[in-house]
């Protein structure tokens, strides 16, 4: 396969049978390379290219055995293929894995590339995906971002990427890694090339300047670190028509481990969906509290549904200040919609029947945003539950969806995703920026039949987040809401109502308890 | 006496490296990819288990635990860690595991990750004994270290298993565990001197199925004859 007499060439196994879990005992195996890079062959042929910087990988492999270049003549091997870099790297030269080896437009390399690209011949996210793997004993630099390379690479063999400049679409895998730059590493136009990194070791991460449809969210350098880790977050235009690798951008980081989020943004909406499932022809993203599903297609194709789910309740209350819509309080119970004539109250408290979860999406902030800053249990924004209709031993679940009208002269904040930051604010991460979101949601009270309470639950201002302790029934809790200042309504912008966060209370009445098994915040 | 490991890997096995630093282990694979055998080959790793069921974590660490003792004479004074793949511990000493478990008399020391809302538990990166009968009890298996005594007690309750693998989706197979621990009378320290990397405590947002999972703990522990105590 190789004619550089200088290489050590493994021939004992078939290309196409490395890694594979079928293929058996592959531990006790070498792992079969096309082209390994000997000491001895990078050193004749840096000898003879003393003023070279960068190495087409292609030139190398085709070289002569006393370094001299040799000839390109048709192909060496096809893709995949594995390269070993068994030799130390002068630090002032990197690789290139494109022209001479993937092959340009033509397809004109040593490595048969036709079954990674498309039919016109171009290379993509959906096409070009491991067509060649990269180990190497040393570190080892790189010049450009080549699609379709796994460079595979540990803290201590990491991979240096100097350039700026990236080369093909599709999909790039990248281990433990360092960049020199002073700027982050722009992708530019290559618009479906996704980059799927694991750790960066020093220096900058990447900038995408894609202006259409998907804005990825790219990997943080740090999972270990606690900050933000394993999830991806994809943001889709309501109604856009997404192009550039979606599907396998999501599918690449999900194969990472990672919890892949899909937001949605609309006008007067921001839609969170977190990942149903995936395969090879879809990924289904759902927002249980919305009752929206979205698929993804392998061709990028968006589409959103509503989920028929007869276990989960719905009670909307479409009042909004800065709207003109007249209350409509509803209860949807699956397919069956119900117009409300009052809310909820003390007296007419909402009654679970088969359904497990209840979603709450109101926006009533009449009472919120008034004068006081400090908010305690009232008509407005408490949910009455009839603690008769519980079932003993039932785990239920409700969510309160806080819809938030957001201010134009709304400042980002700062601070660690979905954490809470102050007693009276909460903030949520969307794509990597925090932002403020306002007050906090609402208590729920279940009374009895008699309209008295026998719990109220609300949401401590100084244990955010998961909770051990059950509450002692009978518990009201207050706490300050966030001043907004004066309502005004030019404060607003009439296209941001957008729900941005919920609250999550998981409970279940045992004996003449109801027991709090868990309470949490998201965006 | 003597330390056994089991890492379980969801698709995280390249942070089996950082593992392979502190200590050997078995790593549980659970749908294993090519990705991993690649690792594995990287990191010399040839002692492994491939999970018999994807995302079935209450059967991966039972396979670990099946594994490890077919290949070790086990004593009862052995003790045997169970990881996440995604925690690997950053402050971690194993003479203060042993140290905590003579001083408390325990048989389970829970370990912390960098982010916990257990936090409360304890103070002041020191350790205590914990009540694991309670409804939402600390015993999370992110991290976490058990004599082998432990194991076959909670074994011989659970029909042979350590963790229940009645549990089918994310959650509560861990505390189920916890509730054992307390009925049967193992007593269970939290550490937070002992550090993983990550996050626990607040995920349950991300995880749908977790009121199934509530649902199948409550069921679980009232079939077994276990009072909660709320």
């Amino acid at each position: 396969m190789q004619n550089n007499l200088n290489q050590n060439v493994h021939t004992d196994y078939a290309v196409y049978s490395i890694f594979k879990p079928e293929a058996g005992n592959q531990l006790a195996r070498s792992i079969h390379y096309d082209f390994v890079i000997t000491q001895k062959m990078l050193d004749a042929y840096i000898a003879k290219h003393s003023n070279a910087t960068v190495i087409d990988m292609g030139d190398l492999i085709v070289s002569n055995s006393d370094g001299t270049d040799g000839t390109i003549s048709g192909f060496l091997a096809k893709a995949p293929v594995s390269i070993y870099i068994q030799a130390r790297t002068p630090e002032n030269v990197a690789y290139r894995f494109e022209e001479h080896f993937l092959g340009g437009a033509n397809n004109n390399g040593i490595i048969d590339t036709t079954e990674f690209r498309e039919s016109d011949g171009s290379f993509s996210a959906l096409k070009t995906d491991g067509a060649a793997d990269v180990y190497s004993e040393y570190p080892y630099a790189i010049d450009g971002v080549t699609g379709g390379m796994n460079y595979h690479s540990t803290a201590t063999a990491y991979v240096v990427i100097a350039s700026s400049t990236a080369k093909y679409n599709g999909v790039v895998r990248i281990g433990s890694y360092m960049t020199t730059g002073q700027s982050p590493i722009t992708l530019g136009r290559n618009g479906d090339m996704v980059v799927i990194a694991q750790e960066l070791m020093e220096g900058l991460g990447f900038n995408d300047t894609i202006s259409y449809g998907v804005t990825p969210s790219y990997y943080v350098a740090d999972w270990m670190g606690g900050g933000r880790s394993g999830k991806l977050g994809y943001w889709i235009e309501e109604g856009a028509s997404v192009q550039y690798g979606l599907f396998a951008r999501i599918g690449q980081s999900y194969k990472l481990g990672t919890s892949p989020l899909l937001y949605e943004q609309g006008s007067r909406i921001l839609n969170v969906y977190t990942l149903d499932h995936i395969n090879d022809t879809e990924i289904m993203f759902t927002s249980m509290s919305k009752g929206y599903r979205i698929v993804v297609s392998r061709e990028d194709i968006i589409k959103r549904s509503s989920i028929g789910n007869v276990e989960t309740a719905k009670l909307i209350d479409t009042t909004a200040p800065g709207f003109p819509a007249d209350k409509i309080i509803t209860v949807s119970r699956g397919d069956d919609l119900t117009e409300l004539e009052t809310f909820p109250d003390a007296e007419h408290p909402f009654v679970f029947k088969e359904e497990s979860r209840l979603d709450w999406h109101s926006w009533d902030y009449s009472q919120l945003y008034g004068s006081s800053t400090s908010g305690e249990s009232n008509a407005n924004n408490t949910l009455y539950i009839a603690e008769s209709s519980l079932t003993p031993n039932k785990v239920y679940e409700v969510y309160l969806h806080n819809m938030y009208m957001s201010r134009q002269d709304e400042a980002a904040a700062v601070d660690i995703a979905g954490h809470i930051v102050s007693p009276s604010h909460w903030t949520a991460t969307f794509s990597g920026e925090d932002i403020e979101l306002g007050p906090w949601p609402f208590f729920i009270q279940f009374v009895d039949d008699n309209g008295i309470p026998v719990a109220t639950r609300s949401w401590s201002a100084t244990t955010p987040g998961g909770a051990f302790f059950t509450r002692p029934l009978n518990l009201t809790q207050h706490w300050n809401f966030r001043d907004p200042g004066p309502f005004d309504g030019s404060d607003y912008s009439a296209k941001s109502l957008e729900e941005i966060a919920w609250a999550r209370l998981v409970f279940v009445k045992l004996g003449n308890s109801i027991a709090v098994l868990r309470y949490a915040l998201g965006g | 006496m003597a330390f056994h490991r089991v890492v379980l890997s969801h698709h995280q096995s390249l942070y089996l490296f950082r593992f392979k630093d502190l200590f050997p282990f078995v790593p549980v694979f659970d749908d294993i990819t090519e990705q991993d055998y690649s690792w594995m080959f990287h990191l010399g790793i040839e002692d492994y288990v491939i999970s018999p069921e994807t995302g079935n974590r209450a059967l991966n660490r039972n396979e670990g635990y099946r594994h490890i003792s077919e290949r070790n004479n086990l004593s009862d004074g052995d003790i045997v860690e169970f990881f996440d793949g995604d925690r690997v511990p950053v402050r971690y000493d194993e003479t203060r595991i042993l140290d905590i478990m003579h001083s408390t008399g325990s048989s389970v020391v829970l370990y912390m990750c960098k982010i916990d809302s257990r936090e409360a538990l304890v103070q002041n990166n020191d350790y205590s004994v914990v009540d694991t009968g309670t409804l939402m009890n600390p015993f999370y298996s992110c991290g976490f270290a058990i004599r082998v005594s432990a194991i076959e007690a909670v074994r011989s309750f659970n029909g042979g298993d350590l963790f229940c693998t009645d549990f089918k989706d994310w959650g509560c197979e861990d505390q189920y565990t916890g509730l054992v621990c307390s009925k049967l009378g193992i007593p269970v320290v939290l550490d937070t001197g002992t550090r993983l990397s990550g996050a626990v405590g607040d995920d349950t947002d991300y995880h749908e199925a977790y009121r199934n999972s509530m649902q199948a703990y409550l069921d679980k522990a009232r079939n077994s004859g276990i009072t909660i105590r709320i």
